[in-house]
């Protein structure tokens, strides 16, 4: 019992220094506006849902990212915005422009430094959600499907929807 | 009596075999070029290449794709050089999928698109890494015209066009063509994979992977031609006919629908004349307004073991077209195409 105890604590303090890497790498994230101009992400008045690419899973390129964060994009009411950031290490800015010019959602594109971050990245991918305030209220985990991760999100969605 | 009725039955067999054998049939010879058992050194053995061009000088550039890299042969198959590595880093490729990924240019520049982390690589003949660019989707065959335009067929779920083109630059220029299946869908997804080449012209000639479809746009990226062809008969048995149509996959665009026909490639000679191979054993010449003319039979050295996935030519000279075994890492002149 006591061997249980310790394990649980010792998980949970696992996850508070996770979540605490996870809060600081995500506040130091940096978006290239410009060549000399590096802002931080911006927060939507109620919810940013931000989704950092450092590099495409070579095992799955087939886009089901896009196309999770494209449905999230139609459910998507007022307050609530919807980033993908692409590393500037592996995208180039020329890379950038096709994808706006190819993707449907071109406003919600950009480039940034999301080195802070790679630890936490899953196959070169992380999905994060903010509040206002810029604290994490719910990120991806290993192995999560893409339905799952539009069900949880949809339903963090829908559930700030109600709450006007 | 008797003999009306036996003339209208010699008519009407005539008719039958006329409609069986409406496309010439020829058989084909092969002549090995290339066998990777047989080489000697080690660099000189090719993993699964998945795809292979032809340059105007007749060399022959294979995406040797099992070893991350691109192999130059001359048009004898006496190997020249390799370029390409795997990794991270300027002229990384990497290995994954069999898609049609590797195409040449006037200059004999070479276009790699790689599979797994989607990104069009371009190199010099002499393999001198010149520039690469990010893709949003991986890509089932690359065709780059004379003006150096680089012409791609994703494999993406979501709507959108049939064919992307960007400059050699990699910036992105425009999108045509229509899809065959317009609903989002796995076997949809499938259906409107495709693949693409040039002839001498610039017209840009389309066969989709699993529907007996060519298409040709012309220069300007105007459809000016769709010619439905008749599988050839070995290919398709009874049961598989049923549901095999495309109201079918529009209806059920997320079926486990398991198609009868794979087209692994498209080639162009430079006659403006074209093939198809088909589920790996089979070859369809089509006209320069893409219909088809004739079907060829061979009989592979290995039989049913080769596994055929390309066919390529030299589309500014007449010579052999090539056909790739990926399964062996060997290939065939096809003098009689």
């Amino acid at each position: 019992m006591r061997h249980i105890k310790t394990l649980l604590v010792l998980t949970i303090l696992t996850m508070a220094v996770m979540s605490g890497g996870l809060a600081a790498g995500i506040a130091h994230v940096k978006l290239n506006h410009s060549t000399d101009d590096k802002a931080p992400i911006p927060l939507g008045d109620r919810l940013t849902i931000v989704n950092l690419f450092d590099e495409f899973a070579p095992g799955c390129p087939t886009g089901n990212r896009f196309e999770t964060m494209e449905r999230l994009n139609s459910l998507r009411p007022a307050g609530i915005t919807i980033l993908v950031i692409f590393s500037d290490k592996h995208f180039s800015a020329q890379d950038l422009e096709n994808f706006k010019a190819i993707l449907p959602m071109a406003d919600s594109l950009d480039r940034g430094d999301i080195e802070p971050i790679r630890p936490h990245l899953t196959e070169g991918k992380l999905l994060i959600v903010l509040d206002a305030k810029g604290n994490i209220i719910w990120h991806e985990k290993p192995n999560t499907s893409e339905q799952e991760v539009f069900s949880e999100l949809s339903r963090l969605i829908n559930a700030m929807s109600n709450k006007v | 009596m008797n003999t009306i009725l036996g003339l209208t039955l010699v008519c009407r067999l005539a008719l039958v075999l006329q409609a069986i054998s409406a496309i010439p049939e020829a058989q084909l010879r092969l002549r090995p070029i290339y066998l990777s058992s047989q080489q000697q050194e080690a660099k000189l053995k090719l993993a699964a290449p998945a795809a292979i061009a032809v340059g105007r000088s007749g060399n022959i550039y294979l995406f040797d794709g099992g070893n991350s890299r691109i192999v130059k042969l001359d048009a004898r198959g006496k190997f020249i050089a390799v370029f390409g590595q795997p990794g991270s880093g300027p002229g990384a490729v990497h290995s994954g999928g069999l898609n049609d990924a590797i195409a040449v240019d006037e200059d004999e520049n070479v276009y790699v698109s790689d599979p797994a982390t989607p990104k069009i690589i371009i190199f010099s003949s002499n393999g001198t890494f010149q520039r690469s660019f990010r893709l949003p989707f991986p890509v089932t065959s690359i065709a780059v015209n004379r003006k150096r335009e680089i012409f791609l067929t994703p494999n993406v779920a979501r709507p959108t066009e049939l064919i992307f083109v960007f400059s050699q630059t990699g910036n992105f220029l425009r999108r045509f063509g229509e899809k065959l299946i317009k609903s989002p869908g796995s076997l949809a997804q499938n259906l409107n994979l495709a693949v693409a080449a040039f002839d001498v012209k610039d017209n840009l000639f389309v066969a989709f992977r699993s529907w007996p479809l060519i298409r040709k746009y012309s220069s300007d990226d105007k459809l000016i031609a769709e010619n439905q062809f008749t599988i050839p008969a070995e290919l398709i048995n009874e049961s598989q006919r049923k549901n095999y149509s495309l109201e079918f996959f529009a209806r059920y665009p997320d079926s486990a629908y398991m198609p009868p026909l794979i087209t692994h490639s498209i080639s162009i000679s430079p006659r403006g004349a074209g093939y198809l191979l088909l589920n790996a054993h089979s070859i369809v010449a089509f006209s320069p307004s893409g219909k088809v003319t004739k079907q060829f039979h061979f009989r592979a050295p290995r039989d049913r073991e080769n596994v055929f996935i390309r066919i390529a030519t030299n589309v500014n000279k007449n010579a052999p077209a090539y056909l790739l075994d990926t399964r062996s890492g060997e290939i065939y002149a096809a003098p009689e195409l």
